[in-house]
């Protein structure tokens, strides 16, 4: 393999490779924590919702 | 569709679109590089830029917010704003880092060297991992927010010293893009990727904005939850 073509598949495509990784975690991160609150929200909300039909009856 | 939606579909399309530019232009339209630059590792070049480029516009926001908080009566909204982008600043600072180390490897023959850009980045990061640290000690959340306004426009300073970092020191990395003397065929090749993260910015930070804001509507209704 010629030292252009090593450097390439050593370096080249690792960088883009990892930067794409972090990319990937970072808006998994995002999206993962944002369905976690909104489950907490929805419990919340129930719960104010079940107080609030007790407190009616 | 609600417009805000409609708006967030559109910006992840045209960034996805953009990306794909970007790509073919640092391929394929960029010249071949010389081999004293690394040949077609230099090709890192194209993508380095942009995230650099995107690491200190999430730090500048962030900066901005904080001013515009503590001079327009203390918002949340501008609070939310700069938390959110110091994130993606420090996510992009290190992605910055990282897409340097794999040029200046072949280039250099080091992974990292204490050049004075190289040094001064790395501070920055940990000047705003610190800013990111202060935030989750602080439990009240006006003092919280004021603390971070204030540090978030001391803070910003690192930002030029790195910047101007090769102009002011002897320094083994290339000089600041804007007076590289890059090739009329680079700067065209640059630019879409300058374009495509600014829009992957943009789509990252409204994301990290619903977050504060889902949250904050939680802590309304714990409080409504406990009151009651």
């Amino acid at each position: 393999m010629s030292a252009e073509m090593q450097n390439i598949v050593g370096f080249l495509i690792p960088a883009y490779a990892i930067f794409w990784l972090i990319v990937f975690v970072y808006v998994f991160s995002l999206r993962s924590r944002q369905r976690n609150l909104e489950k907490d929200l929805d419990a919340l909300k129930r719960i104010i919702e079940k107080r609030q039909g007790g407190e009616q009856k | 569709m609600a417009r805000q939606d409609w708006l967030g579909t559109a910006l992840i399309v045209a960034t996805l679109i953009m990306i794909g530019v970007a790509i073919v232009f640092a391929f394929a339209v960029a010249p071949t590089p010389q081999p004293e630059v690394g040949g077609d590792v230099q090709r890192i070049f194209y993508f380095h830029v942009g995230i650099a480029w995107v690491a200190g516009l999430a730090l500048l926001v962030t900066s901005a917010a904080s001013v515009l908080y503590l001079w327009r009566g203390e918002q949340r909204r501008h609070d939310i704003v700069a938390a959110a982008s110091v994130e993606i600043g420090i996510v992009f600072g290190i992605l910055t880092i990282t897409s340097g180390m794999f040029w200046a490897r072949p280039v250099w023959g080091a992974w990292w060297t204490w050049d004075p850009r190289l040094t001064t980045t790395a501070i920055t990061l940990f000047i705003y991992v610190a800013y990111l640290m202060l935030r989750n000690t602080i439990d009240d959340p006006q003092r919280r927010a004021r603390f971070s306004a204030v540090y978030g426009i001391v803070a910003f300073a690192s930002v030029p010293i790195t910047y101007f970092s090769t102009t002011w020191w002897n320094t083994l990395h290339p000089a600041p893009v804007l007076s590289a003397g890059l090739t009329p065929a680079m700067r065209s090749a640059m630019f879409p990727s300058l374009i495509a993260f600014t829009l992957m910015y943009v789509v990252l930070l409204r994301a990290r904005i619903r977050i504060e804001h889902t949250a904050d509507e939680i802590t309304l209704l714990k409080q409504q939850v406990l009151s009651s």
